[in-house]
C-alpha cells in the first residue's frame, strides 16, 4: 500500500499539529520496483460511479473503472487513437478481407483461448450476446442505438419489434457467428466509422453465464455488476458502494502480465479535496476519471516537483452556439462579429490560467483529421464591430441578447470575460448583453428546445472519428443540431464523407466541411480542454488518452518504484 | 404518561406525513430538469424516454406517485436511486446513517463532556480571566464556520507533507487499504472531522450552560442551600446543575438529531460517506427517491429526539407530565 500512514504522526488536539517531523515527497529518483505495487487514484467529482455495467455507460467516471475491467473487438491507441484490435486477432480492412460487401459486412476472427475472469470463455456468441444485449429494450441502454445503430436491425431490437439481431450462419442478419472465433456484423450504410464506435463500452464482452443468472437481471435492479467476471485486464476485488473500487490483476487477460497488483480508485466528490489528499499522499494520482485538476489548483500543480502534472489535449472543446432562428443571430454578419470579438487567448491563459488551450477549431488537436490548416475567425475586435455596424449602424437599436451557459466557477469567469469583451469589442452596453449561469441539466434541456438566444457548451468525442464532430453536430437532420445551422450544401459532403472508405480522401471532405462550418460560424469555438492530472513521480507508464481513459494495454506499463 | 405519549407519537406521525408530502412535491417539482432525460443523456428519443419513465412510475398521476412513496416508505422499500444503476436507496442511506451516526454521536459526546464543564466552570469564576479566555475560545469555534476551518486545514497539511513536515489525512473515512492498526487506518482520519465538528456544538453548549448556571446560581434556593451550610459542591451539582439540566435538555435532544444530520458541510469536504454527503450528491444529480428518503428520515429523527426530550424533561421535571 502507498499510504504513508507512519509519516501521518498523530497529535493530541489539532492545536498541537505543529511543525516536528521530518520527511517528505521523495522524487522517485530510485528506480528498484517497489514491493507494493497498488496503486491509489483518486476518482474525482463523484461520490460513486454510476455504473459497471459497459452498456449502460455514459460518463468519464464510470468508464475510467468499465475500461479497466472489460474489453471489446476494438480499443484505441492511446497516443494516436487509432483503432487497434483488441480481444480480435486483426483489425478487419478491405486488404485483408476483413471488410467486405462494399463496406457493410465487417469480419472479425477473435484471439484464441479468450477467458473471462472467472474461466468462462469468451467466444464469438459472447460477443454477439454482448452487443444484442446492449440493445435489448428491457435494459435501455442510453447510448446503444448511438453506438450501435448501424448494425442491420440494431434499432428495430432496440424499439422491441424484433427479439433478437443475431442471425445463423449463412444469414444476413445484423450479428452473425460464422463459428466460435469468427463474428460477422452487416451494417445498413456503409459508414466508415463504424470501428470507432465500437470501440465504446456497448460492445465490450461481458459473461453471458453470469448475467442470465443474475435473478434480478434489469436495468437499475442488476447486482451481477458488483462482482463481475471481467474480460478486460483488471477483475473486481472489491466495490465499496461510495467510497472505492479496488481492482486486481485478470489471470485469464489475453495481454502482457501487470506488474501492480492492484488499482484502487477512491470516489472522491470535492476535486479540491481530491487535490490536498494527493498532496498528502493519499493518492498517487489525482485528475483521472471525470474532473481534471481544476483551474484554482493549475498554478500550484505546476509548481509540483519532478513534472508531476501531466498536460495533454482532451477531446473537448468549449464554444459559444448561437441559434439561427432567433434573431440577431438569423444574420451570419452578426454572428461572424461575435465571433470575431472574443478574445480566446485572455480566456484560456488569464482567465482560466493557462488549464485550457485557445483553439477556435471544431475537431479538436489530437483527434485523427485535426485540421492544422484551419483559417477559422480569428480575435479581431476593429472588425467585430465594423461587422456589426455594417447590419446595425446605430448600435443602441441592437436587441437585447443573454448568453446562457452551465453554471460553473470557471464557466463564471468565462462569461463575464465575453460580456466584457462584447461591451469592449462591439460597443454594446451591458443592458444589452445579459449573462445567466444555469444548472447544466436545465441548459441542456433549453438547448434541445431551442429556448436560448446563444449559449456556451462543451463538447466530448463520442469517438475519435471527425464525423462525431460534423456530420454528428451540422448536418440538417442531427439530432445534436441545436443551434438549426443549415450550411448551403454541407448535408450532401457529409453524405459522402460518413461512407468513403479512402481515409485521405474522406479527412480532406471533412477538413472543407470544418472550415465552412467554421466560416458560417455554426460555432464560436474558444478553447479545447487539457488532461491535466499530477502523478507521483514514483509511478511509471501511466497515461491518459485524448478521450480521457488509460487503454487496456497501457496497464501493463505502469509500475512503481521504490520511494 | 401514557396518554402523554399518545398525544405526542400521533404528533410525530403527523409531522412525518407533512414532510413526505412536501418532499414529495419537491421532488415532483424539482428544477433542473427531468431525472429521465438526465439518466439517458444526449442521445435518446421519445420513446425512450417513455419506456423508462415507465420503469420508475414517473408516468403516474402525481397523488398515484405519492401513494407510491408512502407505501414504499411503510414497507421500507425505498426503491431505487436515479443516479447509481441498480443500487437501491436504503443499500446507500444504511451505511451513510451508520457513519453520520458514528460521527455526530463521537463529536457530540466530546462537545458535551468538554462544552458543559467549561460552562459550568465559566459560571462559577463568573467576570474572572477564566471565564473571559474560555468563553471567547468558545465563541470563537461557535462562530467560525466548518467551510472555513477545513479549506485552511487541508492547506496546511499539504503545505506540511510537501515540506517534510508532518501532517494528517486530508480526507476519507477510513484507510484506503486496511492494516489492521486501528490508529493508521481508523483513527487518524476520524480524529479531525469529528473534533471540527464538536467544535460547533462545543462552543454551543459551554455558551449556554454558562447562561442557565448563572441564573440558577442566583436563584433563592441555592442561597438557601448554601446558607444551610451545604457543601459547595453539592450546591453546584445536586442543586444547581440539576435545575440547570432543564433548559439544556431541550437543546441537548434535537442538536443530537441535527449533528448527525447537519454535518453536510463537513462530510463533503472531507469525503466522509455519510447522510449529508449522499444529500448533496442527491441534489447535484437530481437523484430525488434518495433525496427525498433522506430528508423524511432526517425528519423523523429529529421528530424521535423531540420526543424523547419530552420523555426526559418529563422525567427531570414531573410538572411536565401532569400539565400535559
Amino acid at each position: 500500500m502507498l499510504r504513508r500512514a507512519p509519516r501521518m504522526l498523530f497529535c493530541l488536539t489539532l492545536v498541537s499539529l505543529t511543525l516536528l517531523a521530518a520527511c517528505g515527497k521523495t522524487s522517485g529518483q530510485n528506480q528498484a520496483l517497489a514491493k507494493n505495487q497498488t496503486l491509489t487514484i483518486a476518482n474525482s467529482g463523484i461520490s460513486e460511479i454510476a455504473t459497471l455495467d459497459p452498456a449502460l455507460v455514459t460518463d468519464l467516471n464510470s468508464a475510467s473503472v468499465v475500461s479497466m475491467a472489460f474489453a471489446g473487438l476494438v480499443g484505441l491507441d492511446a497516443t494516436t487513437l487509432a483503432v487497434k484490435a483488441d480481444l480480435a486477432q486483426d483489425l478487419p480492412s478491405v486488404a485483408n478481407g476483413g471488410i467486405t460487401n462494399g463496406g457493410l459486412t465487417y469480419t472479425f476472427h477473435l484471439k484464441p483461448n479468450l477467458k473471462f475472469s472467472n474461466g468462462d470463455p469468451i467466444d464469438a456468441s459472447v460477443i454477439a450476446y454482448s452487443v444484442d444485449r446492449s440493445l435489448n429494450p428491457k435494459l435501455g441502454a442510453p447510448y446503444a442505438t448511438f453506438y450501435l445503430g448501424a448494425i442491420k436491425g440494431a434499432n428495430d431490437r432496440f424499439a422491441g419489434k424484433i427479439p433478437t439481431i443475431i442471425g445463423a450462419p449463412g444469414s444476413s442478419a445484423g450479428i452473425v457467428v460464422v463459428d466460435p472465433t469468427t463474428i460477422q456484423f452487416n451494417l445498413t450504410s456503409p459508414i466508415a466509422y463504424f470501428l470507432d464506435a465500437l470501440t465504446y463500452s456497448t460492445a465490450f464482452a461481458v459473461d453471458p453465464l453470469q448475467v442470465n443468472a443474475d435473478p434480478s437481471n434489469k436495468a437499475y435492479t442488476a447486482k451481477w455488476t458488483d462482482s463481475p467476471d471481467t474480460s478486460g485486464p483488471f477483475m473486481v476485488d472489491q466495490w465499496q458502494h461510495n467510497v472505492q473500487i479496488s481492482l486486481v490483476p485478470n489471470p485469464n487477460w489475453y495481454g502482457k502480465k501487470l506488474t501492480l497488483t492492484k488499482v484502487t480508485q477512491v470516489f472522491v466528490a470535492e476535486p479540491n479535496t481530491a487535490y490536498s489528499s494527493y498532496k498528502t499522499n493519499q493518492y498517487d494520482i489525482d485528475g483521472y476519471g471525470g474532473a481534471a485538476i481544476s483551474s484554482d489548483n493549475y498554478q500550484d500543480a505546476q509548481s509540483l516537483p519532478n513534472g508531476q502534472l501531466q498536460q495533454t489535449p482532451y477531446l473537448s472543446i468549449n464554444y459559444v452556439a448561437t441559434n439561427w432562428n432567433v434573431a440577431p443571430f438569423t444574420n451570419p454578419t452578426v454572428r461572424k462579429a461575435f465571433a470575431e470579438a472574443i478574445d480566446r487567448q485572455t480566456i484560456a491563459n488569464q482567465t482560466l490560467k493557462g488549464s485550457v488551450i485557445p483553439s477556435d477549431h471544431i475537431v479538436p488537436q489530437g483527434m485523427p483529421g485535426y485540421f492544422a490548416g484551419l483559417k477559422g475567425i480569428p480575435f479581431n475586435p476593429q472588425q467585430a464591430k465594423t461587422d456589426l455596424q455594417s447590419v446595425y449602424p446605430d448600435l443602441s437599436k441592437f436587441p437585447q441578447v443573454t448568453l446562457t451557459y452551465p453554471k460553473t466557477s470557471d464557466n463564471d469567469k468565462i462569461a463575464a470575460k465575453m460580456q466584457a469583451d462584447f461591451e469592449a469589442y462591439l460597443g454594446l452596453s451591458s443592458n444589452q448583453i445579459k449573462i445567466f449561469g444555469e444548472d447544466f441539466n436545465k441548459l441542456v434541456s433549453d438547448v434541445q428546445t431551442f429556448k436560448l438566444q446563444f449559449y456556451i457548451l462543451a463538447w466530448i468525442a463520442d469517438y475519435p472519428d471527425a464525423q462525431d464532430w460534423l456530420s454528428g453536430q451540422f448536418t440538417s437532420t442531427s439530432a445534436n443540431n441545436d443551434q438549426n445551422a443549415r450550411i448551403p450544401g454541407f448535408d450532401q459532403q457529409a453524405a459522402k464523407a460518413d461512407v468513403d472508405q479512402n481515409q485521405t480522401e474522406r479527412l480532406s471532405i471533412y477538413n472543407q466541411m470544418e472550415e465552412e462550418a467554421v466560416d458560417n460560424v455554426a460555432w464560436i469555438p474558444f478553447s479545447q480542454s487539457k488532461n491535466l492530472y499530477v502523478v507521483e513521480p514514483y509511478v511509471h507508464g501511466f497515461t491518459i488518452d485524448g478521450g480521457g481513459l488509460t487503454p487496456d494495454d497501457v496497464w501493463a506499463n505502469v509500475y512503481i518504484t521504490q520511494h | 404518561m401514557l396518554q402523554f405519549l399518545l398525544r405526542r407519537i400521533l404528533g410525530l406521525v403527523l409531522v412525518v406525513l407533512v414532510v413526505t408530502f412536501v418532499t414529495f412535491l419537491m421532488g415532483l417539482n424539482a428544477p433542473g430538469g427531468d431525472p429521465i432525460a438526465i439518466l439517458l443523456g444526449l442521445h435518446n428519443t421519445p420513446a425512450e424516454h417513455a419506456k423508462l419513465a415507465h420503469q420508475y412510475g414517473l408516468d403516474l398521476p402525481w397523488y398515484q406517485q405519492y401513494g407510491n412513496f408512502v407505501l414504499h416508505l411503510l414497507q421500507g422499500n425505498f426503491g431505487y436511486s436515479y443516479a447509481f444503476r441498480g443500487q437501491s436507496v436504503s443499500s446507500i442511506l444504511v451505511p451513510a446513517i451508520q457513519v453520520s451516526a458514528t460521527l455526530g454521536v463521537f463529536a457530540f459526546v466530546i462537545a458535551l463532556i468538554i462544552g458543559i464543564p467549561v460552562g459550568i466552570l465559566a459560571a462559577l469564576r463568573r467576570n474572572t480571566t477564566t471565564d473571559s479566555v474560555s468563553m471567547g475560545v468558545m465563541l470563537a469555534l461557535y462562530a467560525i464556520p466548518a467551510f472555513v476551518i477545513i479549506p485552511f486545514y487541508q492547506a496546511w497539511m499539504a503545505f506540511d507533507a510537501t515540506h517534510g513536515l508532518f501532517y494528517l489525512p486530508t480526507s476519507g473515512w477510513t484507510a484506503t487499504e486496511l492494516s489492521g492498526n486501528f490508529f493508521n487506518d481508523v483513527f487518524i482520519y476520524r480524529v479531525v472531522p469529528i473534533s471540527i465538528l464538536a467544535f460547533t456544538e462545543m462552543g454551543y453548549f459551554a455558551r449556554l450552560t454558562r447562561t442557565v448556571m448563572l441564573e440558577v446560581l442566583g436563584q433563592d434556593y441555592v442561597r438557601t442551600a448554601r446558607a444551610k451550610g451545604v457543601s459547595e459542591r453539592a450546591v453546584i451539582y445536586i442543586h444547581a446543575l440539576r435545575n440547570a439540566m432543564l433548559p439544556l435538555l431541550t437543546v441537548i435532544g434535537p442538536s443530537l438529531a441535527f449533528i448527525v444530520s447537519g454535518a453536510f458541510v463537513i462530510e463533503f469536504l472531507f469525503n466522509i460517506p455519510g447522510v449529508g454527503y449522499q444529500g448533496v450528491h442527491a441534489v447535484t444529480l437530481h437523484d430525488w427517491p434518495v433525496l427525498q428518503y433522506t430528508v423524511v428520515i432526517l425528519a423523523i429523527a429529529v421528530v424521535v429526539m423531540n420526543l424523547l426530550t419530552d420523555i426526559a424533561y418529563s422525567i427531570v421535571d414531573p410538572r411536565i407530565r401532569i400539565s400535559a
